[in-house]
């Protein structure tokens, strides 16, 4: 690979990690006293690791040129991320201490199918 | 028999320095190499210590991290060259670690600062004591 695609490469990668961060900070930013420290820790940690990558030809311990699997990888990551734009408005209220999981789908809450526990 | 050649520094910021070096020249590479590992130690802290503050605007958030930041990145050097001394310790592993506890520490540095003064005050107030103590 040439020194300009290698360029253009880490170039675009740090576009697509430029816009994990925005994300990531900007939820930290909505989050309360009361948030949960799992949701603190993984946005925290996926904002300085996103850094980490978009600086990583010179990032303790990439030390490598991105290639495109990381661009591609990267760019999912942000369509994820991007995807909950509107619920992260403000911190979700599974987010908070003492809340429910968001998808607690639990066998006994099966009783109302058709065919479930408890189903005539 | 001649003596064998010197070990290597084989340490994380010295290969950033050598990686560094390679692309933006011996000049600019010893000094961005500790820098970027201070940077991201900063971001990880400051962002730490924003998601413990009530919801704020973006702005407010890039504000309190920038500060931060820029407070890890004067301050972190000369913190750990003088924790080096004194745990007889190579600095240079301490950058990251001390990066993240001043920014970690975010907003609550006023209410450290006012703990390290009544620390100080007892201190003396206790060595005033012992001193006058041992006079009578």
């Amino acid at each position: 690979m040439s020194y300009e695609t290698l360029l253009l490469t880490a170039a675009v990668n740090a576009l697509v990690c430029a816009g994990i961060v925005f994300v990531c900070f900007c939820r930290v930013g909505v989050m309360r006293k009361d948030t949960k420290t799992i949701f603190r820790a993984i946005y925290v940690l996926m904002g300085t690791a996103a850094l980490a990558s978009a600086l990583q030809p010179i990032t303790p311990p990439f030390y490598s040129w991105p290639s495109t699997a990381d661009i591609a990888s990267n760019a999912v990551l942000l369509v994820w991320l991007a995807s909950g734009w509107s619920a992260w408005r403000e911190a979700p209220t599974y987010t908070r201490k003492g809340a429910a999981e968001p998808v607690a789908l639990r066998v006994d809450q099966l009783r109302h199918v058709a065919g479930g526990r408890g189903s005539p | 028999m001649s003596a064998p050649p010197p070990a290597a520094p084989l340490d994380v910021v010295t290969l950033a320095i050598a990686l560094i070096t390679a692309l933006l020249g011996p000049g600019s590479a010893a000094i961005v190499g500790p820098y970027v590992v201070i940077l991201l130690g900063a971001v990880m802290g400051s962002a730490w210590s924003a998601s413990r503050r009530e919801t704020e605007t973006r702005l407010a958030t890039a504000r309190h991290m920038f500060l931060h930041v820029s407070l890890a990145l004067l301050a972190t050097v000369p913190i750990a060259l003088m924790l080096g001394r004194w745990l007889e310790f190579d600095d240079r592993w301490l950058l990251g670690p001390v990066a993240a506890v001043i920014g970690g520490i975010g907003h609550d540095w006023p209410a450290v600062f006012r703990w390290a003064l009544d620390l100080g005050k007892r201190t003396v107030e206790s060595i005033a004591q012992r001193k006058a103590g041992g006079q009578q």
